[in-house]
């Protein structure tokens, strides 16, 4: 018999917010430079034109902002998609919502748009990345079982990628081809708080649409047909998770690029915590995505100066495993 | 005393070009560095073909005059079937290639890639006698530092702070023309300072900790949208400059080392704060 | 009081007409058993009752309110309904599963309050859930799982149940058990429909019966009525046996064939 943790929602939830806040001041601590923070901070405020004011509010604060906001939008996500698919393994990254915004915003940024209109960028995340979804879905079907959705998922995956990399050989820039690390790896690097304010419109609307679906998630744990009995439309369900899903992972992806398994470890470490109930799972997997993204960019920055390490290649190096060991430790998972 | 006079005339014969008294009629340049220089200093009717990359305005600097000859792309069935007597290369063109060409009997000459004034010189009057221009040569040389001692002459008390800020935050460190530039034109080239050699990048936190004056920047392919090219529009560069916008610089007066170097100078010596 | 009340309802499904011009009613205080073979359609008609599926033809209404224009979430204020296979996807407490069922009643945004509470704490008393509280659902047996969605169920404060084979996989003891948590609600007012294949049950437990064959009603009443031999004979191509029990209650069985 398995004991669940005694741990109330409030108490979870407070412990998460503690640890990111902190992690977040140790992100603006981190840098090339070692800044009197407090000082920055100040100058900032009071609008004082100092080098370190700059650096913080220029260099530092956007950074920390587009990783938390970026990271607890992909653990939130991951988490609704769990929900939605009543799978443990649904996630932005392998349903190929990622991957499909950030082929929509290749589109745009190498072929002008986004230098026309600055919302063309994300634009082109939330449409592309409605689009993988939506082609996931049709592909797998309603009541897709985990091999069907994997294989989904990686067919528009591999399909988005080469469409990726086509676009980049074909961009008029001579720096597009090498710049596919960035999309397919993510990076939170050099991003100022012109980027931050683009994406921010389309994740908070995601967010809450999101919000709200918590009830219609604890419904579908008895399966579709008891929910529907229940009064709540499932097709509207769908329609309101995915479009959300596409608004905020999308805006989010169109500025840092692809940024792996986020969706995937995070609902899954804080699941038993939460005692399995999806609407818990939402929240909590927000402040744990964006705890997970603070810390792997702040120990990218803790490399040697020179080596370009990317974020996405460190929540890869803690993905991939968690994943394998997944698949090893299910091996009653019926596929 | 006679010693001396033999030694020196022995010098003088060997510095001709041991294959031929007359100067070369079908030279092929299959580098766009010394493709300028050839259109600087030879005759149309020496010319057989000039790479492909000088006819590109954004990267060339001779590429109007260039319109007229045949390119080569730097392929080896192109350049036999055009005969050359005197193939010119640079350091960096394919290594094999030239080594084949030279097995199969031809003159291949090998230019280094400047970094700074007296570098452009030898080039530029080694390439003029090779051709047999060595007053053409002379001229471009006395020209060329005419103008850069004019713009000396007129450089500040107090040298401003400057510093290069490419795609992929690159910048032009000690030893480039850039630095070059930078100082005759009158400025404190930051990137040497901080202690950057040749073509490196640089952290933002770095740049913006050195307190830069004015940026500069040389676009390669203007007008076209990258991340790298992003980069350059980051706030925080042009809050750093109090407002300056960054001054783009054209590629071309770089990229190769020549007399077009002065032009780049004088571009530097006007932005300067009056 | 007729609560449910629907006329003529017509269904194709996947090219085969599965119910035909099929009438049917349901009045408070009734246990009301669909019996009839395989296939005949009866989780069709459930499905139709419960709002999953829209029949081709034909009305449905609940209290004189039509479904056409009865909204889905007054309806499930008032009906709840018990899927065949029972499961549920994530391991959650018994406690939370039942609590579910309060969902009907709650919006969006609300949490369960002090009400809710009391009610679900009810609801599993009267399932036997008491101390079943925290443990996890898949690690229940059979008979247990039974209890807890229907506990879920009862938690809505349903005036009506719909309820698709409940007792099919379990043993004899929680058949019963949940045969009779059924017929509890009818005499607490509720009113149940429930698909059967055991006859036994059918004629132990409900009041009425409604045999069901090609999509059509072959004969509606009392079970003596309707378990009469020509209709067994008709419906399952199979003989019955009469009895009697030692309290003298009669009882038919299915026989042989």
């Amino acid at each position: 018999m398995k004991q669940p943790l005694a741990l109330t929602q409030k108490q979870l939830i407070s412990g998460l917010s503690l640890i990111l806040a902190a992690l977040f001041l140790l992100s603006l601590f981190v840098g090339s430079n070692p800044i009197p923070l407090f000082q920055a901070a100040r100058d900032t405020l009071l609008d004082t034109p100092s080098v370190i004011a700059l650096i913080f509010s220029e260099v530092r604060l956007p950074r920390a902002l587009i990783a938390l906001f970026t990271g607890a939008t992909l653990g939130l996500c991951g988490a609704a998609m769990q929900g939605l698919l009543r799978n443990p393994l649904a996630s932005p990254g392998l349903i190929g919502s990622a991957s499909g915004a950030a082929l929509g915003a290749v589109c745009m940024l190498y072929f002008g748009m986004s230098a026309a209109t600055t919302m063309a960028l994300p634009a082109g995340g939330i449409i592309g990345a409605l689009a993988a979804t939506m082609l996931v879905y049709l592909l797998a079907g309603r009541d897709a079982g985990t091999l069907t959705l994997i294989l989904a998922g990686v067919a528009i995956n591999a399909l988005a990628l080469a469409l990726i990399s086509l676009l980049l050989n074909l961009a008029p820039s001579p720096y597009a081809v090498r710049e596919i690390v960035l999309w397919m790896m993510g990076s939170i690097a050099n991003h100022s708080m012109d980027d931050f304010q683009i994406m921010l419109p389309g994740v908070l609307l995601g967010w809450f649409l999101l919000i709200g679906t918590g009830r219609s998630l604890d419904a579908l744990t008895l399966g579709e047909e008891t929910t529907t009995t229940m009064g709540i439309s499932l097709s509207r369900l769908r329609w309101r998770i995915f479009f959300a899903i596409a608004l905020a992972v999308g805006s989010a992806i169109s500025i840092t690029g692809s940024i792996g398994f986020i969706g995937l470890v995070v609902p899954h470490l804080l699941r038993p915590l939460v005692d399995h109930q999806p609407s818990r799972l939402l929240l909590a997997s927000a402040i744990g995505g964006a705890i997970l993204l603070l810390a792997a960019d702040i120990c990218v920055r803790l490399f040697p100066a020179g080596t370009d390490i990317k974020v996405g290649v460190l929540t890869s190096l803690v993905g991939a495993p968690f994943f394998l060991y997944l698949i090893i430790k299910s091996r009653r998972f019926v596929l | 005393m006679s010693k001396q006079l033999i030694t020196a005339l022995l010098l003088i014969i060997c510095s001709f070009p041991s294959q031929s008294a007359e100067p070369p009629t079908r030279v092929a340049s299959i580098n766009l560095c010394t493709d300028q220089l050839l259109l600087m200093l030879a005759d149309s009717r020496q010319i057989a073909s000039i790479s492909y990359l000088a006819v590109e305005s954004s990267s060339s600097f001779m590429a109007e005059e260039a319109q007229q000859y045949q390119v080569n792309h730097e392929k080896i069935e192109e350049l036999l079937s055009l005969k050359p007597d005197l193939i010119l290369a640079s350091e960096y063109s394919n290594r094999a290639l030239i080594q084949l060409m030279q097995k199969l009997g031809h003159q291949v000459e090998t230019f280094p890639l400047p970094s700074d004034i007296e570098g452009i010189q030898a080039n530029i009057t080694r390439m003029a006698q090779l051709l047999g221009q060595e007053k053409r040569g002379q001229q471009l040389v006395e020209q060329m530092n005419q103008r850069i001692d004019q713009v000396i002459k007129q450089q500040p008390a107090v040298h401003p702070k400057a510093i290069f800020y490419q795609p992929n935050h690159y910048t032009s460190g000690r030893n480039t023309l850039q630095d070059t530039a930078l100082r005759v034109a009158g400025w404190r080239n930051l990137a040497a300072e901080l202690g950057i050699e040749g073509y490196n990048p640089i952290d933002i936190e770095d740049l913006l900790m050195a307190d830069p004056e004015q940026l500069f920047t040389s676009p390669y392919a203007p007008n076209s949208n990258s991340l790298a090219e992003q980069q350059l529009s980051h706030p925080a560069l042009q809050r750093v400059t109090a407002g300056r916008k960054m001054i783009e610089i054209d590629y071309k007066y770089w990229i190769c080392g020549g007399p077009m170097i002065a032009d780049a100078i004088e571009q530097l010596h006007r932005s300067l704060p009056q | 009081m007729k609560r449910l009340h629907a006329d003529q309802l017509s269904i194709t499904l996947g090219g085969h007409q599965i119910v035909q011009s099929l009438s049917f009613n349901l009045q408070s205080g009734e246990m009301l058993g669909l019996i009839g073979p395989n296939g005949a359609g009866k989780t069709t008609l459930l499905r139709l009752l419960a709002g999953l599926l829209k029949p081709d033809s034909g009305t449905i209404s609940l209290d004189d309110a039509s479904y056409t224009k009865l909204s889905p979430q007054l309806r499930a204020r008032k009906m709840a309904y018990l899927a065949q296979s029972g499961t549920a996807h994530w391991p959650m407490s018994v406690e939370r599963i039942v609590s579910l069922g309060r969902l009907p009643h709650l919006s969006d945004w609300q949490k369960p309050g002090d009400n809710d509470k009391e009610i679900i704490q009810r609801v599993m008393a009267q399932t036997d859930l008491i101390g079943f509280e925290q443990r996890e659902f898949n690690t229940l047996s059979g008979g247990e799982r039974a209890r807890v969605l229907l506990a879920r169920a009862l938690a809505a404060e349903p005036e009506i149940l719909l309820a698709d084979e409940p007792v099919a996989a379990l043993d004899l003891a929680h058949q019963l058990e949940i045969m009779t948590l059924l017929k509890q609600f009818c005499n607490q007012g509720g009113a149940v429909v429930v698909v059967l294949h055991d006859l036994r049950l059918a004629a132990h437990y409900c009041h009425r019966l409604q045999l069901i064959t090609h999509g059509s009603e072959l004969a509606n009443g009392s079970p003596t009525e309707v378990l009469s031999e020509s209709n067994m004979a008709q419906a399952f191509g199979i003989q019955m046996r009469e009895g009697a029990g030692p309290i003298s209650t009669a009882f038919t069985l299915p026989w042989e064939r």
